[in-house]
């Protein structure tokens, strides 16, 4: 099954002008994580019983290249002396807790922005503020603005005729943040500009024989995911379930164990792609989407349904295709994570 | 009894997978061989320096040298060096780059009221070893960290525990409505249940009794105008009550505007602080930020959380409130439950909250048992089935301790 989805994802890139994109099948403990290349998208096309391994398989392959490597002992060091300044000062009590909860965050931020997106200001971590001063300058100000805090760290001037560049000029407000300031600098220099490989993992079932599935429906949704997912954040992962009315009739949903473990990874929006709207009532549809949900785990109404028009399909029992981004782990899509949250 | 296991991952491995090159010049056999018997230090050292030269011109230069002193090398013109070049090195015992393998150690940790079941990491040495290997490019088996990028402490030697599922279970309980966990950071102890990012700014305040006196002041008192909740707000806080099924999902009219009675009061009082503006004015977004799946101003999400994190602010709520406190008794169904001596009994003086540890799976073959992914306490990472009589986790502390916690019985 894995192969064929391959071969069709091949078919559709080799049509696709942009980005070289290599498309890789892994299994279980097969991910080779030292195959890292830099601007590259990659896809790896994974059995669904993987899905439940999506957090490690997404941060091992995403945190294993060298460059990363020597990024995280920077950041680990700003973090540890941050923590040790903001103890000093008073402004947090566990710093344990702060230490687990800020390394959270910056693996959320790396996942979404690369490594990179750690060190720009308005992420969450580190905010910047500018003051116009008549006939001198920009006055600029580096925060820390993680978890309610909002402390100065450092400041700038930059001249009417000039432009800022990166962090560089910025002057630690103190001796004691000198060093940290130093680091901040040097670190978000040494990873301005570079090029990162853009992951996307594929978790693929078939409740059918592949085989019985129309490949031109295959087409279709394969072309969606491809156009909607494949490429659009530095890390993604992704499901593809395959299957027809009568798989669910004959609840093999629940004895593929799809029921228990595998769909707790699923999150919103869930689509559903019909083949045919025929032969699908409401009841079936509802029943559909109630056992592809977990059974306790309700994200609220965001499904989207669609049929695909093709008269030449005509399936019976009428299939369908099921995608949900997975959780591995990682907002990748949050806005939230990219510093615009919202109110619902 | 603990089980070891040992990485074939050491730092230096790590930094760079790919640096081994094929060595078949003889002239390097020679002088490896020589180095080994070298009778004297300063002999020792002069083929080290020949050797190192003469693998250094295929070098895939991957990094710095880290000891060119040794070499007798000035510090401003340090050689790149290779993986396969550090592995030749007479230097090699002594640097700091070249780790032994590293060693993890694996102890079993049990709830004490588990049934008296125990896990002896011994008795699934091969299960165990299951979390750790992994394929390399060349498709060899090697054993790598799993907990690589999930724990600070990932690729160091240390201390994992193995604890049954029904262990965790058990010593973490958490609100039955907490179910979408993804986003929760931590596990508060003292009141047992998941906290989440805003929680943890609340806490902030809550946790300094100076600021807790001049709440109740400000509760008890007749300074504060009380407002009216605001059509959204008023939304969210329904919403909530479902969604926690608050009073056992009884709603009858009196117990509502009871409810939104005392919320309007206590969003006043807590209006009145600046403290909790900053958290206010920030965009919470739902299940991300805080629990629940709606936000409303923000104001009602504090003041909900606030009762939850500390519930003696709700009896001090209903004290002052008598006419509500009637209809609101039983508003926490579930909180007694949640706290019934378990919590308290196992209170811990050390630390308030933990985060959420790294978790790895062991589920039994054929076994499909209910196990939750997101737990209170732990985020299940990866999941290995394995011959095992019930599932189990494999859980990195990070760098806390868990023998810190009470309640745990250690194999």
């Amino acid at each position: 099954m894995l192969e064929k989805i391959k071969i069709l994802i091949e078919a559709k890139l080799f049509h696709q002008s942009g980005a070289p994109t290599s498309v890789e099948i892994i299994a279980g403990n097969n991910i080779a994580f030292d195959t890292f290349s830099v601007g590259k998208n990659r896809i790896f096309l994974c059995p669904i019983s993987e899905v439940v391994s999506a957090p490690f398989n997404a941060r091992r392959l995403s945190q294993s290249n060298t460059e990363f490597i020597e990024f995280n002992q920077q950041i680990n060091q700003i973090i540890r002396l941050l923590e040790q300044w903001l103890i000093n000062n008073k402004f947090i009590s566990d710093g344990d807790f702060w230490n687990y909860n800020i390394s959270n965050k910056i693996a959320q931020i790396t996942s979404f922005r690369g490594s990179s997106g750690v060190l720009t200001p308005g992420n969450g971590i580190i905010g910047l503020e500018s003051e116009l001063i008549p006939a001198k300058g920009y006055d600029e100000c580096l925060f820390l603005t993680f978890d309610g805090l909002n402390v100065p760290l450092a400041k700038r001037m930059i001249g009417l005729i000039e432009s800022a560049n990166g962090l560089n000029g910025f002057e630690a407000i103190s001796s004691d943040l000198s060093e940290i300031v130093d680091l901040l600098i040097s670190t978000s220099n040494a990873i301005r500009g570079k090029k990162y490989d853009r992951i996307s993992f594929l978790y693929v079932d078939s409740l059918i024989d592949i085989e019985d599935v129309p490949e031109n429906f295959i087409n279709h949704v394969i072309k969606h995911v491809m156009d909607s997912v494949i490429g659009k954040s530095r890390l993604h992962s992704h499901c593809l379930i395959f299957g027809d009315l009568d798989s669910i009739l004959a609840a093999r949903l629940e004895s593929k164990k799809l029921q228990g473990l595998e769909n707790q990874r699923f999150m919103p929006p869930f689509e559903l792609f019909l083949s045919s709207t025929n032969g699908f009532s409401k009841t079936s549809l509802a029943e559909l989407q109630d056992k592809i949900q977990h059974y306790e785990i309700r994200w609220g109404n965001r499904w989207y349904i669609s049929e695909y028009e093709d008269t030449h399909i005509d399936c019976e029992p009428p299939m369908f295709a099921f995608t949900a981004p997975i959780w591995d782990g990682n907002w990748s899509s949050s806005r939230e994570i990219s510093g615009e949250q919202i109110i619902t | 009894m603990s089980v070891k296991i040992m990485l074939s991952e050491n730092r230096l491995e790590t930094i760079n997978f790919k640096s081994k090159r094929p060595v078949d010049d003889e002239y390097i056999g020679d002088l490896f061989n020589q180095l080994m018997w070298a009778s004297t230090s300063l002999e020792y050292k002069k083929i080290s320096k020949q050797l190192r030269n003469t693998l250094l011109d295929n070098t895939n230069s991957d990094f710095d040298c880290q000891h060119p002193e040794w070499f007798d090398e000035p510090i401003d013109e340090v050689p790149k060096v290779d993986t396969t070049i550090c592995d030749f090195c007479g230097y090699r015992e002594s640097c700091e780059k070249s780790l032994e393998n590293l060693t993890i150690e694996i102890q079993g940790l049990s709830f004490i009221k588990n049934h008296g079941y125990t896990i002896q990491p011994q008795d699934h040495i091969g299960a165990l070893q299951n979390c750790f290997r992994a394929k390399n490019e060349s498709s060899e088996t090697i054993m790598i960290d799993p907990f690589l990028g999930f724990s600070q402490l990932s690729n160091k030697s240390r201390t994992l525990y193995l604890v049954p599922y029904s262990s965790v279970k058990q010593r973490f309980p958490d609100q039955r409505s907490n179910v979408i966990l993804q986003s929760a950071i931590g596990y508060d102890l003292k009141t047992a249940q998941s906290i989440w990012p805003v929680d943890l700014r609340i806490l902030q305040l809550l946790m300094d009794n100076k600021l807790i006196a001049k709440l109740k002041k400000a509760i008890r008192g007749n300074d504060i105008i009380y407002q009216n909740l605001t059509q959204l707000d008023l939304r969210c806080l329904k919403k909530i009550n479902t969604q926690r099924g608050w009073n056992h999902g009884r709603k009858s009219h009196d117990y509502m505007s009871a409810l939104e009675s005392i919320f309007s009061r206590l969003v006043s009082v807590i209006k009145s602080f600046k403290e909790f503006e900053n958290i206010a004015i920030t965009p919470h977004k739902p299940y991300i930020d805080h629990p629940f799946e709606s936000t409303g101003s923000g104001w009602v999400v504090i003041a909900v959380r606030m009762l939850e994190l500390e519930p003696q602010l709700f009896d001090y709520l209903c004290k002052h409130n008598a006419d509500n406190a009637l209809f609101l008794d039983e508003m926490f169904n579930d909180r007694f439950e949640r706290m019934g001596g378990l919590s308290i009994e196992l209170d811990t003086d050390v630390r308030r909250f933990i985060p959420r540890f790294p978790a790895i799976l062991l589920q039994p073959l054929v076994e499909n048992s209910e196990v939750k992914l997101e737990q209170p306490s732990c985020r299940i990472i990866k999941m290995h089935r394995v011959p095992i009589s019930e599932p189990c986790l494999l859980i990195d502390s990070l760098n806390f301790e868990l023998s810190e916690l009470k309640g745990w019985y250690f194999a």
